[in-house]
């Protein structure tokens, strides 16, 4: 095993393809013994291919994605009218999906901060979380 | 600017080109930040991890490697790279500094009672030593078994058995047709099953006749 790890760059030409045959395969050999490399190697790999998939998936994707929980609910909804012999999992499906949607949303964490700031006493907390909160809207 | 004048003009440390730079990459480099943390399973701060990506960039800044990366093609997977092991390294640092202390097991526990150490009052988890035994075997049996493969194919081997992954993705890290890692991994599979069969068996049988002897002789 060879324990002289190749560098960052090399690395990146590996799983880019660009590096010639012989140097590649001398690269091949290291990672089949280094599990560190290997592990460098597959974090890159899955950070690129989610880079590129939310990339990818332009303004509808990326709205949907970012509402996943909420269509999901509105489905199960939908669902339990047009399938009446399932209407209660349904129905708890929709209720369940609900809840995440609005406990994953990005206005229901602020309140819960302000209102957790509010419980605490710190009032400058509080404020300042609400004037962040009005800013980014 | 296209990515290669871009590429040239950060080499030459040309600060508009710099901040272009950043605003380009930084949410990748943000993003496998987070990845890194979120994979270590550490309760990490926004701010800390605006730190790490701050001093990523000053890295590359400082040290020039932006002249050293000779092409433009593979600079989004050197950036990922480099920032998932800079991650790793600065925590690895903090760690070390801040919150872990070694302790030797064979320390007393107590100022007063100086026979009871540390290693005493840890409690010593039921093991079946058969099994780890056993465990142990098998995983030094696969370990020399997939040593006998090509480098090329001990790695796919390696990235699907030891690390789990999906053979779309083997296919993508090695740059290889899906059909050639399906193909391939099919049959070593079976045949490490055969030889692993193989291997076990016989050292059951050795462990076996080890033990009459051992009885015989008593």
């Amino acid at each position: 095993m060879n324990r002289i790890c190749p560098d960052e760059k090399i690395l990146s030409a590996y799983l880019k393809a660009v590096l010639p045959s012989e140097e590649r395969k001398v690269v091949e050999k290291h990672l089949a013994g280094c599990d560190a490399c290997r592990g460098l190697i597959i974090d890159a790999h899955n950070i690129l291919k989610k880079n590129g998939f939310l990339k990818t998936a332009g303004k509808l994707g990326q709205w949907i994605i970012k509402n996943r929980w909420g269509i999901g609910s509105a489905t199960a909804l939908i669902c339990s009218f047009f399938v009446p012999r399932y209407f209660l999992q349904f129905l708890a499906a929709a209720l369940i999906l609900g809840s995440k949607w609005i406990t994953d949303s990005r206005t229901t964490k602020t309140l819960i901060m302000i209102h957790e700031a509010w419980k605490r006493g710190n009032r400058n907390d509080a404020e300042n979380t609400l004037t962040r909160f009005h800013s980014d809207k | 600017m296209d990515t290669q004048e871009l590429f040239k003009k950060c080499a030459e440390k040309d600060p508009a080109a710099w901040n272009e730079f950043i605003r380009r990459y930084q949410g990748l480099v943000t993003r496998a930040v987070k990845y890194k943390l979120r994979e270590m399973d550490t309760r990490v701060y926004k701010n800390d991890t605006q730190d790490i990506v701050q001093e990523i960039f000053l890295l590359i800044w400082e040290n020039g490697e932006l002249q050293r990366l000779k092409d433009s093609v593979c600079l989004r997977s050197w950036l990922a790279i480099l920032s998932v092991n800079f991650t790793l390294n600065y925590y690895n640092r903090i760690m070390f500094r801040s919150h872990r202390r070694m302790v030797s097991l064979d320390e007393p526990l107590f100022r007063e009672q100086a026979e009871t150490t540390l290693g005493d009052s840890i409690p010593s988890p039921t093991v079946n030593t058969e099994r780890m035994l056993r465990a142990n075997e098998l995983d030094a049996a696969l370990e020399n078994e997939i040593s006998k493969f090509k480098p090329h194919h001990q790695l796919m081997l390696k990235l699907d058995i030891y690390d789990g992954q999906k053979q779309k993705d083997i296919a993508e890290i090695m740059n290889v047709p899906l059909g050639t890692v399906a193909g391939f991994l099919g049959r070593a599979k079976k045949r490490l099953n055969t030889r692993l069969q193989r291997e076990l068996c016989s050292s059951d049988k050795n462990r076996k006749l080890g033990r009459i002897r051992k009885n015989k002789k008593k």
